[in-house]
């Protein structure tokens, strides 16, 4: 059927082209800020034509699809690159508080170590004086207080660490929930998609890029368009609508929860020790290793501190001509926690003992004997591992540590956001949303839509000037 | 590539955040004006840092401690000073008051000055530094110096908290801040003191300049971590017994003895801590070796010192009976010695009876030595007591009386006589008569000398046998060594032999012919085995006797080898043999063979010349009267050893050699170790009751019974109450006595006043080391740590402007819009 309906017809499907192309356009320019939006295009094409004996002739157009420009490897390399990013980012954080922690600034350590030894050589000169005395008890509470409260903040560390990991296991819950609903509303969508599918797929790209960040896992994309979900250790988190959870656990009250992954049947079975990666591998790494690391550190020190000098401390006479006593509170474990002046020492600073004779009154072997730990190489045990060095040598050896392992972490995060940000940069470049672009073709389908309408007013007025011409002959015949 | 709006605004953002977090860290470190406040800025520095600050906290500390010190070591150089002033005041009072036209109550106000010294030494020992004793050692708490009414004063410090505390005057390094009581007032240098009521108005000398260890069984063992080191036994010098302990404890230990301050060291270098178990009961050597009962554990490269001085030991020695201190042993006085302060006493002794050195006296000739013979004539000298210038002018007198013409001189140096033959005619002395009994008082050798016309003849050895320089060889018989009571059934019989030098076998014949004597010729017979040093007394009649070794009478039971227990010799053919080996004190040992001397008395001269025949050819022996010491030399082509540990040698003593073997090398020499002959001998030379102490008087004085000596430790308390007790009883040779122990204590505290300087010294040079390491530590850590300012307003300043031009490209990015340019 040529002719005028024909001219309609075109001028509707462009009319409809045009609204169509501008809701994308529309749809562009409104999502341009969306995370994890990639920018969308109408595909025009012509619809088949109508046989005339002309030939063919063309019949107008059509939106065939809405087409997503995204680039599939990068998205892949962007998922996989979080994962270190994120790990590395959580640990800097957590390295950084731990460090402002034990630095010395802080901390004191060192400081509080030589004030006390040198508080011992202070006794030294004067060993039957009570003024010295009194300040010597003050700087063994001043050492033992340092260490208590750097054990309290590294402590507090580390349940926050903890308390973390249980916020990110459930994240990851909500996220591997949300992916399985997302692989449901896409397989019902079809592949051949519409808008609507194209944004569920870029929900879905955006939150397996998140839970990358929380964990490494593997993941793939079956005929369907489903995406499956395994952890790095190939335990299933999402497969087509179906999601595993994660629960965290603390069956021997540890004070540190423990990672499972719950199968079909609510069984859990623990993958703690395979998390290494990601936000949690992150965290449970500063919880276990790092954070605890140092506690067993300072433990060493307050262990060896509090028995060294009491060892020598007890074989002395004091000023009230008794032997035998204390000088900080004799433990047996939770040195850091608990380290404190004996309540003998603190209750009478004629308690502390100067001499090893009760026949030399005046001696000072013992203060010296104490004074002279602070240059000796005193066995420090961490983990069953001993090592014989310096007191303060042992303290900054720790900050060397802490010091290392944030530096380093901090660096790597320079590295990893740098090529984050390469990666992000190109698929910015492939799906993000151009402004000056979606103007230019709003202005271009703003004119191809005000041409269509041109067209139907062109083919109306067509019309009625056939109309008008079939009224007259009508009347020139009746 | 394709640009983006969110792309440009990230990279916005990205700039933008790189150029504040800049901004902010050059604002940390210009507010902290620190570069390095966090370990993560850079580990290694802040590490090196925090291990600078902490060393300079303690350098600090060390500047407190040093400043304390200072404090004391003034204290101590203005006291040791005082002191010295005090002494020299005595020593000029002594000075004053040994003039003998002093009155006694001059004397007495001397008494008082000393007395005042006295107390003021007092005063100034227990100086005290707020309120520490400075010379309380480790028990400052108290005075440690207490005066007694007597003006004797006691040192209230127990040996082992003598030593001043320690302070850590550099890192890691602890030393002493001080000086003891026992630095101050006393030394371990001997001094010889006679009691002020002594009547023996002579000089007394002591040999006493270096220490002997004597180690046993009962002090020869030491305990390293626990296992004991056993010690040698053996007379030893400091050194050589710092050699002993180093080689018993073994590789790794370097064992030194220090004779000024008479401390050993054991310095450990085998690499890991040693522990010296003092404390254990079994640790027999530690009061020899100076260390106090507790362990003491050395880390590699450190020494334990001696807490107190090594080897002392005194002698008191009081006269037993009066007596001369030289001459014919029958006239000279007895001693008895106590070793432990006067708690026991040794039995009495005869005063030198292995001589002296003494060479002043007179001759006395007496019936025993009156006998020249001249041309088979005897020629008697007149009896008396000569100085050796009137016995040659009685010499010559009376062989002119026979035949004029003699003329005989005395040489004073050389204690010899000459007899110059001026009668033209050959004269033969027959030294070797018998008869002659003036030979060996003129030291001439018992062979005839003929002396042709005008010729002489001269003394072969030193002349004078009746003086003190006798040395006597073999078993010696005298008033106190030769009576044995015999009963023979009806009474007691008292058998006297006769005194003077036997061989055994000569001894043996001495005592058959005075038993003989008694009992009737042919009844005893008495042998001598030269094997065993023992005698045999046979009774070869039918009748009973008995030997009463029991009796107190009985004066010859050691000299003959019998225990105090009665013998019964019952009939014919019934013998006794002695029940110990005796001291033949006649016999050195060669090569681990016997040298038999004959006995007899001998000078250093003709002793010498007996040693050498004996010990054969190769051997060249001389004796020193000046030091009064033997030298033998070998020249037999080989090394030979003289074996004076061996227990046979008898005569190592009386020649003044330790008992230690000494192996001689071809062309070496042996010198005796101490004075010959100088009294106070064990039976063998140095040993474990006399500790090498030795005394010698001179012919001045008679000694009188309860005259008393004391060899002990320097001690000047001791020296002043001396000289106060002298003055108060107007002891004139006590008081110029006194003058030579002022000059030995102001020797010893000069040099402790020089150990105070160098103390002093020390302190500041540490002072010095210490600020100037103060310093350093500043200037290390200053660029390690420290902001450069004037960098970081450069880097600000710049940051902050491309701040700003971010911000300002950015305005006009985001102006830039297609938008603007639609209508």
């Amino acid at each position: 059927m040529a002719g005028l309906t024909s001219i309609l017809e075109i001028g509707k499907s462009a009319l409809l082209a045009s609204e169509l192309t501008l809701q994308t356009v529309s749809h562009n320019v409104a999502n341009v800020n969306t995370p994890g939006y990639s920018r969308e295009e109408s595909v025009l094409t012509t619809p088949t034509p109508d046989a005339s004996p002309a030939g063919l002739i063309g019949n107008g157009v059509k939106v065939s699809e809405v087409r997503r420009f995204v680039d599939n490897y990068l998205n892949d390399a962007i998922q996989k690159k979080n994962t270190d990013l994120q790990f590395q980012t959580t640990s800097a954080q957590y390295l950084g508080q731990m460090e402002s922690i034990l630095s010395e600034n802080n901390s004191q350590l060192t400081q509080n170590l030589t004030a006390f030894f040198n508080a011992w050589q202070d006794l030294s000169t004067d060993p039957t004086s009570v003024s010295p005395r009194v300040a010597l008890e003050a700087q063994g509470e001043n050492l033992a207080h340092s260490i208590n409260s750097v054990y309290g903040d590294l402590s507090g560390v580390k349940s926050e660490l903890n308390s973390s990991v249980s916020q990110e296991v459930d994240n990851i819950n909500r996220m591997t929930t949300t992916i399985a609903s997302l692989n449901q509303s896409i397989s019902e969508a079809g592949t051949h998609g519409d808008g609507q599918a194209n944004d569920y797929l870029d929900q879905r790209t955006e939150l397996l890029k998140e839970l990358s960040g929380e964990l490494g896992i593997v993941s793939f994309t079956d005929s369907k368009g489903d995406i499956t979900v395994l952890t790095a250790d190939g335990k299933s988190l999402v497969d087509g609508n179906n999601h595993w959870n994660l629960a965290v656990s603390d069956p021997h009250s540890t004070g540190s929860f423990s990672v499972n992954w719950a199968d079909s049947k609510g069984n859990l079975s623990d993958i703690t020790s395979n998390v290494t990666s990601g936000t949690l591998g992150a965290l449970l790494h500063e919880r276990d290793v790092d954070a605890q690391g140092f506690i067993n550190q300072l433990n060493a020190l307050a262990q060896t501190v509090t028995t060294q000098v009491n060892q020598v401390h007890e074989t002395g006479y004091n000023l009230n001509q008794t032997t035998g006593v204390a000088f900080f509170k004799p433990l047996t474990q939770n040195y850091a926690a608990n380290m404190a002046v004996s309540d003998d020492v603190k209750n009478d600073v004629n308690n502390i003992a100067s001499t090893s004779s009760l026949d030399q009154p005046t001696n000072n072997d013992i203060t010296l004997g104490i004074a002279g730990l602070a240059n000796a190489n005193l066995p420090f045990t961490v983990n069953g591992t001993t090592t014989q060095t310096t007191p303060v040598d042992f303290v900054s050896s720790i900050y060397s540590s802490v010091g290392e392992l944030t530096q380093n972490a901090q660096d790597l995060v320079t590295y990893q956001t740098n090529t984050m940000s390469t990666l992000t940069q190109q698929q910015a470049s492939v799906s993000g949303v151009s402004l000056d672009e979606e103007i230019t073709n709003l202005m271009q389908y703003q004119r191809a839509y005000q041409a269509s309408a041109q067209l139907i007013s062109t083919a109306d007025a067509l019309t009625v000037t056939m109309l008008d011409m079939v009224g007259s002959t009508t009347t020139a015949t009746g | 590539m394709r640009v983006t709006n969110k792309l440009m605004f990230d990279q916005m953002k990205t700039s933008l955040q790189t150029a504040l977090s800049g901004i902010n860290k050059d604002q940390g470190e210009i507010s902290s004006g620190k570069k390095i406040n966090v370990p993560s800025d850079d580990p290694v520095v802040y590490t090196e840092a925090t291990l600078l600050n902490a060393q300079q906290g303690t350098n600090t500390q060390i500047t407190r401690n040093l400043q304390s010190i200072n404090s004391l070591g003034s204290m101590y150089e203005s006291t040791f000073n005082s002191v010295n002033d005090l002494l020299t005041q005595a020593k000029q009072l002594a000075l004053t008051y040994s003039d003998a036209t002093m009155s006694p109550s001059d004397r007495q106000t001397g008494a008082q000055a000393v007395e005042n010294i006295i107390e003021q030494l007092v005063t100034l020992g227990n100086t005290k530094l707020n309120n520490t004793y400075i010379f309380g050692g480790t028990k400052a708490n108290q005075a440690p110096f207490q005066l007694n009414p007597d003006y004797s004063v006691d040192y209230e410090v127990p040996l082992v908290a003598r030593d001043p505390v320690n302070a850590y005057v550099a890192q890691g390094t602890a030393d002493t801040t001080g000086f003891s009581g026992q630095e101050l007032f006393y030394d371990n240098s001997k001094a010889l003191t006679a009691t002020p009521s002594n009547s023996y108005t002579g000089n007394a000398s002591s040999d006493t300049d270096y220490n002997a260890f004597v180690i046993d069984s009962s002090n020869n063992t030491l305990y390293v971590n626990g296992s004991p080191v056993t010690l040698d036994s053996g007379i030893y010098r400091g050194s050589e017994l710092a050699n002993q302990i180093q080689s018993k404890l073994g590789q790794g230990y370097y064992v030194t003895y220090d004779s000024e301050s008479g401390l050993f060291a054991i310095q450990n270098q085998t690499g890991q801590a040693a522990t010296f178990n003092w404390s254990n009961a079994d640790a027999t050597a530690a009061e020899t070796l100076g260390y106090d009962r507790l362990d003491s554990t050395v880390a590699s490269g450190s020494s334990d010192v001696s807490d107190v001085e090594a080897g002392n030991s005194s002698i008191l020695i009081k006269i037993a009976q009066d007596g001369s201190a030289t001459g014919p042993l029958q006239e000279r006085a007895r001693y008895t010695y106590s070793l432990d302060g006067g708690q026991t006493w040794s039995a009495n002794s005869i005063i030198a009876n292995y001589g002296s050195a003494d060479t002043t006296a007179d001759f006395v000739v007496d019936s025993s030595n009156n006998t020249i013979y001249e041309n088979g004539a005897p020629v008697a000298l007149t009896a008396g007591t000569y100085t050796g210038a009137a016995l040659a002018a009685e010499i010559q007198t009376q062989l002119n009386a026979v035949q004029a013409g003699h003329t005989v001189t005395y040489d004073a140096a050389a204690k010899t006589f000459t007899i110059t033959n001026g009668t033209g005619n050959t004269v033969n002395l027959n030294w070797s008569n018998p008869g002659a009994t003036a030979a060996s008082l003129l030291g001439f050798n018992a062979q005839d000398t003929a002396i042709a016309a005008g010729s002489s003849a001269t003394s072969a050895v030193e002349a004078g046998l009746s003086l003190g320089q006798v040395m006597e060889v073999g078993y010696q018989v005298g008033p106190t060594t030769n009576q044995l009571v015999v009963n023979d059934g009806v009474s007691d019989h008292t058998i006297i032999l006769n005194n003077g030098p036997y061989d055994g076998a000569g001894l043996a014949t001495q005592l058959q012919t005075q038993l003989n004597g008694t009992f009737g010729a042919g009844v005893f017979a008495v042998s001598y085995d030269g094997a065993s040093n023992k005698f045999t007394i046979q009774n070869t009649s039918g009748a009973t006797y008995t030997l009463k070794w029991s009796s107190g009478s009985t004066t010859t039971g050691t000299l003959l080898g019998f225990n105090p227990s009665d013998t019964v010799l019952a009939g014919a053919g019934s013998s006794a043999t002695s029940d110990f080996a005796t001291d033949s004190r006649n016999t050195i040992y060669e090569n681990g063979l016997p040298i038999t001397l004959d006995a007899g008395t001998y000078t250093g001269q003709g002793l010498a010349a007996e040693i050498q025949t004996k010990l054969g050819a190769g051997f060249q022996v001389s004796y020193d009267s000046t030091a009064n010491q033997f030298s033998i030399v070998n020249n037999t082509g080989v090394p030979v050893t003289f074996n004076w540990s061996n227990s046979s040698t008898t005569l190592g003593a009386m020649l003044g050699f330790d008992n230690r073997d000494s192996t001689v090398a071809n062309g070496g020499t042996d010198t005796s170790d101490f004075q010959a002959g100088m009294m106070l001998d064990g039976t063998n030379g140095a040993d474990a009751t006399n500790s090498r102490l030795k005394i010698a008087f001179d012919s001045g004085s008679p000694l009188a019974t309860g005259d008393s000596f004391a060899i002990k430790d320097l001690d000047i308390f001791g020296f002043l109450k001396n000289l106060k007790d002298c003055l108060q009883n107007n002891n004139v040779t006590g008081v110029s006595d006194a003058v030579q122990g002022m000059d030995l204590s102001l020797n010893v505290l000069n040099k402790d006043i020089t150990k105070v300087g160098m103390f002093n010294n020390k302190l500041a040079t540490l002072t010095t080391q210490n600020s100037n390491k103060d310093y350093l530590y500043t200037t290390l850590l200053s660029p390690l740590t420290d902001a450069d300012i004037a960098q970081l307003t450069t880097d600000l300043t710049s940051l902050m402007n491309s701040y700003q031009a971010l911000l300002y490209s950015m305005a006009k990015m985001q102006n830039l819009s297609i938008m603007d340019y639609l209508k």
